[in-house]
């Protein structure tokens, strides 16, 4: 049994289907890519295997972590769940934080729904968190306010909120999408290293061929809603089997050496 | 309409209301003013269907003749606002920066009075009636109106086919005739009957106070204030005037809100 | 407020001239009260006064304006600032819920109840709890204020308790509407998705991240109400027979007290202004944008 098993999993928003017939599997410690155009339905993948899926929405399948059904469970059950096995981290940095809400403070919120720390011991362990997704001087960072931070700033914030509990599965979703090219580089070496630290296993979702190949070993590829593809990323640049797959990579290899590869570095 | 249940529920209150105020005209179980202390506080009967107020009088005819006092001063105080307001709204829209700001100005004094102190101070000068009442909560209201008319017709002034009819020399007149007026109509219809329901209510809180509608023409503020001294013997008397606003006035806030929802479609508000 | 004031000393010549019939004596009282003055003149004085916390002397009996206002201050203050309390610990929960609700059957209602609230007059409300507090079940005393002031604080609560209880149910139903709102808006923001990715349920989420943000727009709100507070405060004195600055302005008004109620109004005025003014305050406290204003 695998650690994430999705399957067979169909969303629908009324008669509109967003996402149709999606299977795949995750051990633990793995690291998965899902690549496609905005509309093809990947966040809707995220947002079901961590129950935040709209209230408009329809859905059949299975999802199973660690052997527990995730579709049927409740919100209250669902909540014991997010942040201390899953998490995920949210596309756009600007609006994933509360404006009103001191960074810190937002930072050990999974820490006090899922553990029982004292005041000191959460601050201690925000700060401790800031410095480990690189964020510079984390004494005074914990005390800013979202507004006060740059965007790359504000992503490594919500990258430590998801990783505060040590979930066994981090999900990003577009992290890098908003920021700067320069930034971008940056988080993505972040979330390489935090990854590799704790054994997280992975889902990474973008758009973007190119950033995505570097950060994950399998991937699927969405479009409208169907997953047309499913291959290693070697596999997927080497011998692209359906036709929208070879677009995209025909696409990425025009830009390919914008990065190096940093899966390939790490097992070698 | 079927979806539009705010619509539905709106015109039918509302409906209600007039329909008693025109029955009122033609027929009434008894002269509401007729005074007859043989049944004084008498409870509901047959005779009496709401029972009789300290003097005799039937609950039942006060509140039907009530509801045609409550009905025309809303409509004279929605005509005073209305045209008040949307002619302050497009004029100072329309009106060079320095006179256009001091307008604004003065919308805005106005705007922080609330219609009641305002009738209460003229009625303080002038006596009280239903004359200086409606004046008062007109002219008060017409202040909102004339706020949220001038942003409006901004938003419409600055749009593209305004810019192009005033490059192409309309006259000004022209423009709010065939531009202005028709888009915003929707929103003087929701407007007229928000209007409406803040009407009645101040009328009935003046009547209620003694600085509206005189005695003894019947009033719902009034019939409640005088049944407040004897509640202690009757008080489903104090009932049936509150019903008749809360009724009256819900019906013109639904009313608004169901016009609102069919007649612009962008403000749709249920997103998933 | 300072243009409708302006109408009422022009006002007071004709009415003078009604009270007092004789012209001399006419002469004497114009001369003493400086009516004699242009009008601008007359209100320059009134202003300058005014500001100095002066506002006059009653023309028709000769009692201290200032003096009188904050006799009955005394009463109309707290009544409003409870009402104001009550309003708030009312309307923000109860919108929250019909927020987090509003898909289903307990939300809409509470939703419709405040459509209800909003089209029942202050007064009848007033009366109908009267009815039920003060003549079925007697608990409650039914208006009148203890004579001996605050010094029998219990008692004056007492009093305060149904007043209050219907100026705040008026002002909750539409405060009520824009907690809902504001909760609704903060429902949708992607800091409440990233709240819920930390494990925290609905309710959770909503209290600990709702609050704060759709409490804002509440306040501001408020703030704005605060003249149809003091209009409500006018009626609910009338109704409960509480001696505030509402029903000394219906008597004044009753016996055409004009500088009384022209002092009044003033007051009334200013303090609204301050209120605004503490309120703007109050919402830069809470939110740290606002505090760095660009």
């Amino acid at each position: 049994m695998k650690f994430l098993e999705v399957n067979k999993l169909t969303i629908k928003f009324g008669d509109k289907t967003v996402v149709n017939n999606l299977s795949f599997d995750l051990a633990a410690g793995d690291r998965f890519g899902v690549i496609g155009e905005s509309g093809s339905g990947k966040t809707m993948i995220a947002l079901a295997i961590i129950g935040l899926l709209p209230d408009s929405a329809s859905f059949s399948g299975s999802i199973r972590l660690d052997g527990e059904e995730l579709l049927s469970l409740g919100d209250k059950q669902m909540s014991a769940f997010r942040g201390s096995k899953v998490s995920m981290v949210f596309q756009e940095p600007l609006t994933a934080l509360n404006p009103l809400m001191r960074v810190g403070k937002q930072i050990t919120q999974p820490l006090r729904n899922h553990n029982r720390l004292s005041a000191r011991e959460c601050l201690a362990r925000a700060i401790e968190l800031c410095a480990s997704v690189g964020l510079p001087d984390p004494e005074q960072t914990v005390r800013a306010y979202p507004h006060q931070l740059s965007g790359g700033q504000r992503q490594r914030v919500g990258l430590a909120i998801a990783i505060a509990c040590n979930p066994k599965l981090l999900i990003v979703d577009e992290p890098t999408t908003a920021l700067d090219v320069t930034v971008q580089r940056e988080v993505l070496q972040t979330i390489n290293e935090l990854v590799k630290q704790h054994s997280t296993a992975l889902i990474f979702i973008s758009h973007d061929l190119p950033v995505v190949s570097t950060m994950v070993e399998t991937i699927a590829v969405m479009q409208s809603g169907n997953c047309v593809e499913q291959a290693s990323m070697s596999a997927l640049f080497d011998q692209p089997q359906h036709e929208y797959s070879k677009r995209i990579v025909d696409l990425a290899r025009a830009t390919q050496n914008r990065f190096t590869t940093f899966t390939t570095k790490a097992t070698s | 309409m079927n979806q539009n249940r705010n619509l539905f529920f709106g015109l039918i209150m509302v409906g209600f209301s007039a329909a008693t105020a025109l029955l009122s005209v033609l027929w009434t179980p008894y002269d509401p003013l007729e005074i007859n202390p043989d049944v004084s506080l008498a409870k509901p009967s047959w005779s009496h269907l709401l029972g009789t107020d300290v003097l005799g009088r039937d609950v039942l005819s006060n509140l039907l003749v009530g509801s045609r006092t409550t009905l025309i001063t809303a409509f004279l105080v929605v005509i005073i606002t209305m045209a008040l307001g949307v002619t302050a709204g497009i004029s100072t829209a329309l009106l060079p920066k320095r006179v256009g700001r001091a307008a604004i100005y003065a919308i805005d004094i106005v705007l922080a009075l609330p219609a009641v102190l305002f009738a209460i101070v003229l009625a303080a000068i002038y006596g009280p009636s239903t004359f200086t009442a409606v004046i008062a909560i007109g002219v008060a209201t017409s202040a909102a109106v004339a706020q949220v008319t001038r942003r409006e017709v901004t938003v419409i002034l600055n749009s593209d086919y305004v810019v192009a009819a005033r490059a192409c020399n309309s006259s000004k007149t022209r423009i709010v005739l065939r531009h202005i007026l028709p888009n915003i109509r929707a929103s003087l219809f929701v407007q007229a009957s928000g209007a409406a329901a803040i009407a009645i209510l101040a009328e009935s809180t003046l009547s209620y106070l003694g600085l509206g509608t005189t005695p003894p023409a019947p009033s719902w503020g009034r019939m409640l204030a005088s049944s407040q001294q004897y509640l202690i013997i009757d008080p489903i008397v104090a009932l049936w005037p509150g019903l008749a606003i809360i009724v009256t006035v819900l019906g013109f806030n639904l009313l608004g809100d169901g016009l609102r929802e069919s007649l612009d479609p962008t403000l749709r508000k249920s997103r998933s | 407020m300072f243009f409708l004031l302006r109408t009422l000393p022009g006002d007071l010549a004709s009415l003078k001239l009604g009270v007092d019939a004789n012209p001399e004596a006419l002469m004497q009282v114009r001369q003493e009260f400086g009516l004699d003055q242009s009008l601008v003149a007359q209100y320059i004085e009134w202003f300058s006064d005014a500001a100095r916390g002066d506002l006059g002397v009653s023309m028709l009996t000769g009692a201290d304006i200032s003096q009188e206002i904050l006799n009955k201050a005394t009463v109309t203050l707290p009544l409003i600032g409870l009402a104001s309390v009550l309003a708030i610990l009312f309307a923000v929960p109860l919108g929250m819920y019909s927020a987090l609700n509003f898909r289903n059957r307990r939300g809409i209602g509470v939703s419709a109840a405040s459509q209800l609230g909003i089209a029942i007059p202050t007064f009848w409300v007033g009366v109908i709890l009267i009815t039920i507090f003060a003549v079925k079940f007697q608990i409650l005393p039914s208006g009148g204020f203890p004579d001996e002031g605050w010094s029998s604080w219990a008692n004056c609560l007492e009093s305060l308790i149904l007043p209050s209880t219907t100026l705040a149910l008026g002002q909750g139903a539409i405060l009520m509407r824009f907690a809902r709102s504001a909760t609704i808006d903060v429902i949708q923001q992607d800091f409440f998705r990233t709240a819920r990715s930390t494990g925290l349920s609905r309710g959770q989420a909503i209290r600990i991240h709702g609050i704060r943000n759709a409490i804002v727009p509440v306040i501001s709100v408020l703030g704005v109400q605060i003249a149809t507070l003091i209009v409500g405060a006018i009626i609910v004195e009338s109704v409960f027979s509480l001696p505030g600055i509402g029903q000394m302005l219906l008597q004044d008004v009753g016996i055409r007290d004009y500088t009384k109620v022209q002092g009044t109004v003033a007051a009334t005025t200013a303090a609204v202004f301050f209120v605004s003014f503490l309120i703007d305050a109050i919402i830069a406290l809470i939110n740290p944008k606002a505090r760095t204003s660009q």
